[in-house]
């Protein structure tokens, strides 16, 4: 957005500001399951006006940012800047993430190719749809996502890709995880799933409004998670995909508990799915192919040509770092030692050629875009935005932080990628989107902007 | 409906989410990062480097070893060894045309070759070592023509001895990884072997180089050449003549031989027969070992052939210690003349028996040898008179030289496997030697002759070899120097004097003492005309093995020194356990191969023969070129010679002679001089002369029209009966009328031990 545009639509945002902060509250009483007795009413007010009336006026958060109401969602998102931090934050990871997997697979992609710039160059085209795509949505009023239909839709859509990968999927390593879209290539409806379950958590949550808090709102607390977990993680975990599964599971449970929901409820969903996977473990329900990661991981060398191959060359790549590395471009484990060296395992590759001090860059680059994306859910406009944000941010979180607890054998081997690292033309355009609607979120932030 | 921005709640429950992360999971794997990169980096690092390398070594090429005229002994050639690398053979089809090509060309079966590209992970399947450049050659086509780059071709090298058993026992062999075994190959490893060379490549894990990382090429450095003392020629003479003597007496241990300079210590030679082709060093060459091998029973024939191969590469010229017998009196009288407890005019009685203690002990003549002077007693190797000698020495001097001539420590020849000799086993410890309570009379007076200890064979001839060289004990030595891999000399080896053990008049005396044992006495066989060979007999038994298996057992030895007025070789012989129903004296079977030896080595020494008047005047004459002389001229000529004529024809001048010039032909023999007649062209088949005496046969030969040269002892002034042994050429040999046929005569009474 050029400086004068920006100018402009300030000028008008100050044009339509209120004078002075008026309080626009609901006092209905809210709707809901509750009783409609007047004790319950009258108790149910009280708390919520303890809440509005706990802040002196004018001096409150929600007082500052209702008094801030100002323009529209749509100008907000149109005129308003996105946060610079993020946006720099995702550039730069895009950029080293590009660099490091041309580095890592140049010696696959010669070996494969004939070229080494095979990778790099599909990459780098997904890279800029993805970026065109990312700016494209950061323009994008993310509060027209609350419409019922759209929800429907991306759900159905997402249902249904999940679906035709169990019927018409590509398999590869055992697993049916990739859509072929003749045009386009392949992709991987299980990287949607995880975008469309944070939507409609963050959907029904925003819903919900506050009876979230309380206990007795077993239809806004439950049956959302389960209509959105239900629905979609069966069919992911029938992709025999066990990553994207946790992963899915993980960052709803995150989303869930940055509602307002009722701890009582988090206590039992852990309480459930801890006595659910031990069930699981007790009767052996998981996968073989799932099990014998475990020793393993334990020490790899107890299978150095099978199981534990990869985790080796991995491990020798990291050692061959040290602190400083072995310079750009000179890693000798990416010689066709060390396989999936531009995929899963480019962390690697950054460990041996740029040393422990690389990689704990990298590591802090994810830290910077989690802590920003935090940061722009705690100052979203709404809750129905800091969820979505909680949950986007939360979803890339743990998949960097379980892909390089993967290269570092810090857990049992799986296969998640490092975003914007891996390579993957479909996941990167997904990863740019979801960032798209992060800066989206952003543009409409209640911050002091001048002081 | 009015959006609500999150609530203080959602505010404290996303900064609990985010100290989930940053509290729990990255510093766990900050600290899984400095788990692999700094604590375990080495570790797995050496691994990787392990994985990402392909070593290869290149072979430094073994040094040869020289005799001391730079004639190579043992060399290195290079070979190749065979290799297939399973996993770059594309199919099954090709693998089996490989195996097929291969087992052709190496004479190998198929079938283990194709078993071998089973493996599909290795690199590597070593299918034969050390192949001849011409087989690798045909391979290196085969895998050229075909463009297989599954067959490899690595360089090695193989060591060679061109002269096989040449010096056997002293320059061992190496094994296939060539890595000395035996010998100087073994003891001088570190110097012959080198330092292997190494390419270290960086490899993908295709196995194709590295783009651009790191190849880094330490070159081989080969081995130093060692340049020995021993010499081909003087080697070559003393196997030669131990070969003869093997052959002829058969002893049941063998032979061995040093040839020892005696003013540096440098040994010329060494040997021992029965030996081994250093080549084939695993093939049992011994035929009774072999028979012993055969007999064995199935699960005993590996050790048995083991220890057959163990007896055939053991030096026993330096492992193997005996009683030395008589040769020692060398030594008990060297000490006497340094000490002085003898003099020209002391005189020694033999009864044939001296009574010491309450043993009996007898000389080998047992009617004894009457009154003697010491040089007498010495040449008759008589026992009493030594036993005597010994006394009068006494036992603290004499063990005291009995230490100063080395007897009692290792002489630290440059060689492997040389026996310590051990206080109270090989011989006595001061206590018992000195305590007559425990039989230390009897022990000293058989010190004396040189029996109840035991000393090895170089221990003895460099004792010897002092007491020829005016006293000094030398460390025997048999690398004189080395050489680099152009065969330029880098390094002499100098002499080591141990110590001073006589005076060099002491020395001096000791040789001409031992000048007459071959002239005058026992020594006679030993005797070469012209050149003035000392040297002392000596018939050991066996005691240990005699008590062991109730038998005779003898070792027969000589130890010779030439030319006594300026010595510069000793030779010592030992004929292990001559069989006893035959000869077995030291003076009669190992006197005349020294004697033979000292014949060929002298003159390859480039001692010149000096011939004295009485050698002259009757074994030795040289018969002069007469051609073109008149009747007066070379009648006058031969009779300075002591040579008679004989004139054929009625010419002038001499047209033609009988023996050609140059021949040596006793005195008073006749030369035929053509004075232009034919001579006479008929042929002569040479006569059996064994057995015969000096005038028998050279009555035989005369009546033959054939001369005779003299040799063997027919020289020394010896009242011995002297018998043809030799004769060159053989019985029934053709010869031309006026040939000269070479007849060798050997004492055969009077020569003892």
């Amino acid at each position: 957005m050029d400086g004068r545009k920006r100018a402009k639509a300030h000028k008008e945002y100050e044009s339509i500001r209120p004078q002075q902060n008026t309080l626009r509250l609901n006092t209905q009483p809210m709707p809901g399951p509750s009783k409609n007795d007047a004790r319950h009413r009258r108790a149910l007010n009280r708390e919520y006006e303890k809440v509005v009336t706990s802040e002196p006026a004018g001096e409150s958060r929600v007082d500052r940012m209702l008094a801030s109401e100002g323009p529209s969602p749509k100008l907000r998102a149109r005129f308003f800047p996105m946060d610079a931090v993020f946006f720099t934050v995702v550039i730069a990871l895009l950029c080293f993430g590009l660099v490091m997997m041309y580095s890592a697979g140049s010696a696959w992609s010669q070996y494969y190719y004939g070229t080494d710039t095979y990778y790099l160059r599909r990459q780098a085209v997904f890279a800029v749809i993805g970026v065109a795509l990312m700016i494209v949505l950061a323009h994008f009023d993310y509060t027209r996502l609350k419409k019922w239909y759209l929800l429907l839709g991306i759900w159905g859509a997402t249902v249904a890709m999940l679906g035709a990968v169990l019927l018409f999927g590509r398999t590869a390593n055992g697993a049916q995880r990739w859509l072929e879209i003749p045009g386009i290539g392949s992709i991987q409806p299980s990287e949607v799933a995880k975008f469309t379950v944070v939507l409609m958590l963050a959907w029904f949550a925003d819903r919900a409004g506050g009876r979230l808090k309380r206990f007795r709102s077993f239809g806004w607390s439950v049956l959302p998670p389960l209509l959105a977990l239900g629905t979609i993680v069966p069919l992911v975990m029938l992709e025999r995909h066990l990553s994207a599964t946790v992963i899915i599971v993980v960052t709803a449970f995150v989303v869930i508990f940055n509602s307002e929901i009722h701890w009582g409820y988090l206590v039992g969903a852990l309480g459930l799915g801890g006595a659910g996977v031990a069930f699981a473990i007790k009767l052996k329900l998981f996968a073989e192919y799932a099990t014998a990661r475990i020793p393993v991981w334990k020490d790899p060398f107890i299978d150095p040509l099978g199981l534990g191959y990869q985790t080796i060359q991995s491990l020798y790549a990291i050692s061959a770092g040290g602190i400083f590395g072995l310079g750009l471009g000179n890693s000798r484990q990416k010689q066709l030692y060390l396989p999936e060296a531009h995929n899963d395992y480019v962390f690697a590759i950054v460990c041996e050629e740029l040393g422990m001090v690389g990689a704990i860059f990298v590591i802090a680059l994810f830290a910077l875009l989690i802590i920003r994306g935090f940061w722009i859910a705690m100052h979203s406009r709404d809750r129905f935005g800091a969820l979505l944000v909680i949950g986007i941010t939360t979803h890339v979180a743990l998949q960097a932080l379980l892909n390089i607890a993967v290269v570092t054998n810090a857990i049992p081997v799986t296969g998640v990628s490092l975003p914007f690292f891996s390579y993957g033309g479909s996941s990167l355009v997904m990863l740019l989107a979801e960032m798209g609607v992060v800066l989206s979120v952003s543009k409409q932030m209640h911050v002091e902007r001048n002081g | 409906m009015k959006a609500l921005p999150p609530s203080n709640k959602m505010l404290r429950r996303m900064l609990i989410s985010m100290a989930a992360i940053f509290i729990v999971a990255v510093p766990y794997l900050v600290y899984k990062l400095y788990e692999t990169q700094v604590v375990r980096a080495a570790e797995l690092q050496t691994k990787a480097i392990a994985q990402q390398t392909r070593d290869m070594l290149i072979s430094p090429v073994r040094g040869t070893i020289f005799d001391r005229n730079m004639i190579p002994l043992a060399v290195s050639a290079t070979v190749e060894t065979v290799v297939i690398s399973p996993a770059e053979i594309k199919d099954q089809a090709q693998a089996e045309e490989i195996a097929r090509g291969l087992s052709e060309i190496l004479g190998l079966d198929y079938e283990t070759i194709l078993a071998r590209t089973t493996n599909k992970k290795s690199y590597y399947e070593v299918i034969a070592r050390k192949v001849d450049p011409t087989v690798s050659e045909e391979v290196r086509r085969f895998k050229t023509e075909n463009n297989y780059a599954g067959i490899k071709l690595f360089e090695d090298t193989k060591r060679y001895y061109p002269y096989s058993n040449l010096a056997s026992a002293i320059l061992g062999f190496t094994n296939s990884d060539n890595e000395g075994q035996y010998g100087l190959e073994y003891r001088y490893e570190s110097v012959l072997e080198g330092y292997a060379g190494r390419i270290i490549t960086a490899k993908n894990n295709k196995g194709s180089e590295m783009p651009f990382y790191f190849e880094q090429y330490l070159p081989a450095q080969d081995g130093e050449s060692l340049v020995l003392t021993v010499d081909y020629g003087v080697q070559e003479i003393l196997e030669k003549h131990l070969e003869i003597a093997l052959a002829e007496l058969n002893p049941a241990c063998g032979v061995r031989g040093i040839v020892m300079d005696v003013k540096t210590g440098a040994v010329l030679a060494m040997a021992q027969k029965g030996d081994y082709d250093l080549n084939n060093p695993r093939t049992v060459t011994s035929e009774e070992a072999q028979a012993k091998i055969e007999a064995a029973p199935e699960e005993e024939k590996n050790s048995v052939y083991l220890n057959a191969l163990y007896q055939q590469w053991a030096n026993t010229v330096l492992q193997e210690a005996y009683e030395p017998g008589s040769v020692f009196k060398i030594i008990t009288a060297s000490i006497a003349l340094e000490e002085g407890v003898v003099h020209d005019s002391s005189s020694f009685v033999c009864n044939g028996s001296v009574k010491v203690s309450d043993s009996t002990i007898h000389c080998w003549k047992t009617y004894g040898h009457g009154t003697q002077t010491f040089a007498k007693a010495f040449q008759n190797s008589c026992n009493p008179a030594f036993i005597k000698l010994a006394q009068m020495i006494g036992y603290e001097t004499y063990y005291q030289y009995f230490n100063a001539f080395g007897f009692t420590e290792k002489t630290g020849i440059d060689l492997p496997g040389e026996a310590t000799p051990i206080r109270g086993v090989h011989y006595h410890t001061w206590d018992v030697f000195s305590n007559p309570r425990l039989g230390g009379l009897v022990t000293l007076s058989t010190y004396g002759f040189g029996q109840t200890f035991k000393i090895t064979p170089i221990q003895l001839i460099t004792a010897v070899s002092a007491v020829a060289n005016g006293g000094y004990l030398m460390q025997p030595y048999i690398v004189g120097g080395y050489a680099d891999s152009n065969g330029n000399i880098t390094k002499t080896v100098e002499p080591t004097v141990v110590r001073q053990v006589i005076s060099s008049a002491t020395s001096k005396k000791m040789c001409e003492l031992l000048e007459s044992v071959v002239s005058k006495g026992t020594g006679g066989n030993a005797y070469v005309r012209g050149y003035r060979v000392g040297g002392k007999t000596g018939t050991s038994e066996k005691r240990d093995k005699a008590i062991e298996l109730d038998g005779r057992f003898y070792i027969a030895s000589f130890c010779g020194v030439a030319p006594c007025d300026d010595p510069q070789v000793a030779v010592l012989v030992l004929i292990d356990e001559p069989p006893t129903t035959g000869l077995y004296q030291g003076g009669q079977i190992a006197a005349p191969v020294v004697g033979r030896i000292m014949n060929d080595l002298m003159p390859y020494l480039g001692v010149a023969a000096v011939y004295t008047d009485d050698e002259l005047a009757n074994l030795a004459v040289e018969v002069p070129d007469l051609s073109g002389r008149t009747r007066t001229s070379a009648t006058n000529t031969l009779k300075n010679k002591h040579l008679k004529v004989r004139f054929v024809g009625e010419g002038d001048k001499v047209t033609a002679q009988y023996p050609a010039k140059g021949s040596v032909i006793p005195g008073d023999a006749t030369v035929i001089c053509y004075m232009g007649a034919e001579p006479d062209r008929s042929i002569v088949r040479v006569p059996d002369l064994g057995g015969k005496n000096y005038e028998e046969a050279l009555r035989v030969l005369e009546g033959l029209g054939l001369y005779m040269e003299p040799a063997g002892a027919i020289g020394s002034n010896n009242d011995t009966e002297f018998k043809v042994s030799k004769q060159y050429p053989d019985v029934g040999s053709e010869l031309t009328y006026g040939s000269v046929v070479r007849v060798e005569f050997y004492g055969v009474s009077n020569i003892g031990e």
